[in-house]
């Protein structure tokens, strides 16, 4: 009994410091968010870029809702529910996807600047490239968890690799919390 | 909020977050003050970090499900 207490708290252990260097992880890069949204009110100030709105609300439902379907893998997998896990997390890449050709494939084409057309080609494409890096890693992320789940790696009762993919993927949402107001919403034409 | 299930309070968080992004939308393109869009986003964003990310894990690890 003694053995398994031991085994037990060294996992919680684990997980403890885990979770702390992913969330350290987390405020690095929220620092290298953060200076691209600085530079886009130092060299854009209070200008709108002027951007699609319908597809912009349209990328931001996309990756709204791959989020709660996240939720959903995360919490089907703590139930051992495996076949809701499964299908949570297929839903959650193929919006990931979505997302991506959303951004890339059709905002960058639509935007009516280059990337070489001075702040407002930099700012923008600096943003939403980076978070659309972001995006394909978490992609890359979670379709990793997917083939360890199919081969029933993870158990109800270990699972940090969900955990951590499903925070890797919100952490995403919440940069695109702020960058979508930021780049589409706020300033004036 | 912590007395739902897990599901029902994620799909709760949803519809919170789909009805601020639609109002946000709203305010967006009818040219409101910053201010009202950065409150929105800030509230969207601690919505997820506290209900998606559960950073009271950080904090607290012997909470979370897999123990």
């Amino acid at each position: 009994m003694s053995s398994i207490n031991n085994t037990i708290a060294s996992y919680q252990q684990k997980l403890a410091i885990s979770r702390l260097g992913l969330w350290l992880f987390f405020a690095s890069d929220a620092f290298m968010f953060g200076g691209l949204l600085i530079t886009r009110f130092y060299l854009l100030g209070n200008k709108n870029l002027n951007l699609d709105q319908t597809l912009g609300l349209l990328v931001t439902s996309i990756l709204l809702i791959s989020s709660f379907f996240m939720n959903r893998a995360e919490v089907m997998v703590s139930q051992g529910n495996h076949k809701g896990f499964i299908t949570s997390l297929v839903i959650t890449i193929l919006l990931g996807i979505s997302f991506l050709v959303g951004v890339v494939g059709l905002e960058w084409g639509n935007a009516h600047f280059g990337p070489g057309d001075g702040a407002e080609g930099a700012v923008f494409y600096m943003m939403t490239g980076m978070h659309a890096f972001h995006v394909l890693t978490g992609i890359i992320f979670l379709g990793l968890v997917l083939r360890n789940g199919l081969n029933k790696k993870y158990t109800a009762e270990k699972h940090y690799a969900v955990e951590a993919s499903a925070n890797y993927w919100h952490f995403i949402d919440v940069v695109w919390i702020i960058y979508y107001p930021v780049l589409y919403l706020m300033g004036t034409m | 909020m912590t007395k739902l299930s897990p599901l029902k309070r994620g799909f709760v968080i949803f519809v919170i977050l789909g009805v601020l992004t639609a109002v946000e939308y709203y305010l967006g393109v009818n040219e409101v003050p910053s201010i009202l869009l950065w409150t929105i986003a800030i509230i969207k964003m601690l919505l997820v970090l506290q209900f998606f990310m559960h950073i009271n894990r950080v904090i607290n690890p012997n909470k979370g499900g897999h123990e």
